[in-house]
């Protein structure tokens, strides 16, 4: 498909890296002034050497022998973006809304590997991605865990049957099915929560808005010994003090200009109470920084802002071994920012997907 | 703002009377017009007219800026403000703002060309101004685009209305949307043929005025001649009669609007009347419908204004062509005038939304086109070949297309950042800045909350390729000058206003914390 003359595109009007050079058995290295540690800091750069997809070493004073090299003078190299709740390639409606527990269902059943959201997902910076069931059921079903670029230039799957995806906002309390209220489900949702079939790597996912529906689902969850994280709750504030120690992450996005401070409070506010922040945006990276660079402007410390964008919805996704943070062993899914990835007049100078680099926009 | 200036005469004696009578002199120092100069040194200090300066000192006195240099001489007395390691800017400027506005003026309504957004205005919204602030904005531009006419612009300084002046102008430029309404359906065909009509009528209201005014001084000629002479001066009684050289006779004796729908003077003019005299009832409504109709259909409210008097007649205000369709003798004027005495001219009827786009068209006023794409630009440009505005437009997309244009018509661009660093849109402003074009950015926000984002906004334009001086020239001087007030703030020099903001890290970082903002030398924000 369009992969090969973009790769083309790329190593002719960009300079930095041939993708083919990237895939190949000889070791490539990336020259950087700085790079995003596991704890969210900006550290020293050096050298970083990728080979056979994966990061061998970070902070090099040298390149290896044999490596192609490559300088990104004032770049900063940070891990790849995750986004935990997307629809990135989704073929058709990512629910089955007949019913309102629908656990067998998986998200990577509705996924069309060459949808053209995928490339631009990873030009933005997003490397993983998980596609996400909807919010019509109360149970969606399961997510899949996608990384935006295969050695095809199409979007792959990594894992088929991710964490589970809960709704318990009134958007899956229709009225024309049954249950029809949160007690009435409550029996089923435990009765569900007890299988071990619903029991995966990673955190739940369940939406949620208002603090009495917060303080439910954190109960259900909790007596069944699930880890969870609140997907976009609205008005959080009056439970914020329910969730340390029992939500493992808080999902929220995306924000824009228009956006009131009150909800860009709410990243600053969660990371005071040690709860932790995933932003998404349905796998749109620069929406995703926007998001970021509100919150810091609100008074997010930009440690937490940065893992809110890589290492917080890596872990939520049970991803956290390959992807999240760039680390000797993980997969080389980075990104070289002109600055800090936080500032949004940063430019994005390269984007590697296991290796592979993301060709840059067409050249016309 | 008339309103404010009463309390303040008021509270100024009586705030001097306290100082006095309790603390004496201490507190009129600090707060009144002789506090003492503040020195804000070691900071970089970012002019805002692209020049930098490292370790520099700016000096505040009253409510402007006394000098702005490297290693000034601290004056005796003044409060010094250690800046070392900091930025320094100009207080920024959103041109296109909705801060302030009140929510219900912002959503819904139609436009006028009379009305102001100035009146629409709630000045006392301490928690907007301190958002803004909190951005580092301390003048804005607020616009209202709910329809293709939304009045003018005001320019307000972010500053506690307690008694202040806040307007730096009250009828900033008008406002002309295209495509981008607010709730109410938009149709470009119908936007672009309303602008040019009433572009057309009123260019052809001013020439019924010209003429007005060069009969009434032939007719006072006449008159002194008359007086003079004693002689006697035949009158054209006949209403519809064109005047004649040797005898004015009522030009404009039409009655409203006749002026406007006529021909430029001297073309042999025939009365064209606006009224329809008629007992056929089906006829009128048929004809009330049409005009309803017509008028629903985009024909802005202050233009095809239709008044029925009764089920009789029916009389059109406007120049519109529909209007010749209708017949009506003209209403005649000075009829009583003695047959012996030169007539003195009809007066055309002053009608303010054309006195609002005769401001324009005389050069008086700016317009500020928010513009939909390149169609609607390549529009405008062959508009202005017939009527040369002082024009601005709003928008940014597509502008790339036609820089070289614009550029040689010295048209500024207000770019609407996209926030979408993806978007492909995001190179506009350094594409238009490239060609030569001023480019100033807004975060044109459809909240006032977006204002105080302004920065973030412009740090997008930078990300796109724009110089990180230049993005901020966009958000401070060159703002300054679009909005007509270049001359009191915008940057960092002598005799403007003593806005400045004081930025731990740079301005365009995320992480950039505004630490202390003064406006017109009070401090505003400190943290």
């Amino acid at each position: 498909m369009l992969a090969i003359p973009l790769l083309a595109a790329f190593a002719i009007a960009s300079g930095p890296p041939p993708a083919a050079s990237l895939r190949q058995p000889a070791p490539v290295a990336l020259r950087v002034d700085g790079v995003v540690q596991p704890d969210g800091s900006l550290g020293a750069g050096g050298w970083i050497v990728v080979r056979n997809g994966r990061i061998e070493s970070l902070g090099g004073a040298a390149p290896p022998a044999g490596a192609a090299t490559f300088e990104f003078p004032g770049g900063i190299a940070c891990a790849g973006m995750v986004d935990v709740a997307t629809s990135l390639g989704a073929a058709g409606q990512l629910a089955e809304p007949a019913r309102a527990f629908t656990p067998d269902v998986a998200a990577a059943d509705a996924f069309e590997p060459d949808h053209s959201s995928f490339l631009a997902a990873a030009r933005s910076g997003v490397t993983t991605v998980a596609l996400t069931p909807s919010g019509d059921n109360i149970v969606g079903g399961r997510l899949a865990l996608l990384r935006t670029r295969d050695d095809h230039g199409r979007g792959a799957v990594l894992v088929g049957p991710g964490p589970l995806r809960f709704t318990w906002s009134d958007e899956a309390f229709p009225g024309d099915r049954v249950p029809t209220s949160r007690m009435g489900a409550l029996p089923r949702l435990r009765e569900l929560l007890a299988q071990d079939a619903t029991k995966t790597a990673g955190a739940s996912l369940v939406a949620v808005q208002t603090p009495d529906q917060i303080r439910t689902a954190l109960d259900a969850f909790s007596a069944a010994g699930r880890s969870i994280a609140l997907l976009q709750p609205i008005h959080p504030e009056d439970a914020l003090d329910l969730l340390p120690g029992r939500a493992q992450a808080v999902v929220l996005g995306a924000y824009d200009l228009d956006t009131p401070e009150r909800e860009t409070r709410l990243p600053k506010l969660l990371a005071e109470r040690a709860v932790p922040v995933a932003f998404t945006a349905n796998g749109d990276g620069a929406a995703l920084r926007l998001t970021a660079a509100l919150a810091v402007r609100s008074g997010l410390d930009p440690k937490a802002a940065r893992l809110a964008l890589t290492a917080v919805p890596a872990r939520l996704l049970g991803a956290d071994g390959d992807a999240g943070t760039l680390e000797a062993g993980k997969r080389a899914d980075l990104v070289v920012y002109g600055g800090d990835p936080l500032d949004l007049a940063a430019k994005i100078h390269l984007v590697l997907v296991g290796g592979a680099a993301v060709a840059k926009k067409e050249t016309p | 703002m008339k309103k404010e200036a009463r309390p303040r005469r008021l509270l100024v004696p009586f705030g001097t009377a306290v100082a006095l009578a309790t603390f004496g002199s201490p507190l009129l120092a600090q707060f009144g017009p002789n506090r003492p100069p503040t020195v804000i040194r070691g900071g970089t200090v970012h002019v805002g007219n692209g020049d930098v300066l490292a370790n520099g000192t700016v000096i505040l006195r009253g409510r402007e800026i006394e000098a702005v240099g490297v290693d000034l001489p601290v004056p005796e007395g003044a409060n010094v403000v250690d800046a070392t390691g900091k930025h320094v800017y100009p207080g920024l400027i959103d041109v296109e703002s909705t801060l302030l506005l009140d929510p219900e003026s912002r959503a819904i309504g139609e436009g006028s060309l009379t009305s102001r957004v100035a009146d629409a205005l709630d000045l006392f919204d301490s928690d907007a101004m301190s958002a803004a602030w909190g951005g580092g904005v301390t003048t804005v531009g607020v616009v209202s685009r709910r329809a293709l006419f939304d009045g003018a612009r005001a320019v307000v300084k972010l500053k506690r209305a307690r008694g202040g002046d806040v307007f730096l102008r009250e009828e900033g430029d008008f406002a002309v949307t295209f495509g981008g309404n607010v709730g109410r359906p938009s149709m470009r065909l119908r936007e672009w043929k309303t602008f040019g009509e009433q572009l057309a009528a009123t260019q052809k209201y001013i020439e019924a005025w010209d003429e007005y005014a060069e009969k009434l001084e032939e007719y006072k000629k006449e008159l002194e001649k008359s007086a003079k002479e004693g002689t006697k001066l035949s009158a054209d009684k006949k209403d519809e009669a064109a005047p004649k050289p040797e005898a004015p006779s009522g030009p404009g004796a039409g009655g409203p609007g006749d002026g406007g729908r006529r021909g430029p003077g001297g073309e042999g003019r025939r009365p064209r009347p606006g009224r329809v005299h008629t007992h056929d009832t089906p006829f009128l409504n048929w004809l009330r419908d049409t005009l309803g109709w017509m008028c629903d259909c985009g024909l802005p409210s202050d233009g095809g204004r239709r008044e029925a008097h009764d089920h009789h007649a029916l009389t059109l205000t406007d120049g519109v062509s529909y209007a010749e369709l209708l017949e009506e003798p003209a209403k005649p004027e000075g009829g009583d005038a003695k047959k012996e005495e030169p007539k003195k001219p009809g007066r055309p009827n002053r009608e303010e939304p054309r006195e609002a786009l005769r401001k324009v068209l005389e050069g008086k006023a700016g317009v500020n086109v928010y513009y939909g794409g390149a169609a609607d630009l390549q529009n405008l440009l062959d508009l202005l070949a017939t009527y040369p505005l002082k024009v601005s437009v709003t928008g940014g997309g597509e502008a790339a297309d036609l820089a070289d244009q614009l550029a040689a018509r010295s048209i500024t661009v207000v770019v609407v950042q996209p926030h979408d660093l993806g978007s492909d849109d995001l190179d506009a402003a350094a594409t238009l800045a490239d060609a030569g074009v001023t480019v100033v950015l807004t975060t044109a926000g459809r909240s006032p909350e977006a204002t105080r984002h302004l920065s973030l906004s412009a740090a997008a334009a930078v990300a796109g390729g724009l110089p990180s001086e230049e993005a901020l020239a966009a958000i401070t001087s060159r703002a300054a000058t679009l909005l007509g007030v270049g001359d009191k703030v915008g940057s960092l020099e002598a005799g403007k206003h003593a806005d400045v903001v004081i930025s731990r890290g740079e301005l365009f970082s995320s992480s950039a914390v505004i630490e202390r903002v003064f406006v017109e030398g009070a401090s505003v924000l400190q943290r």
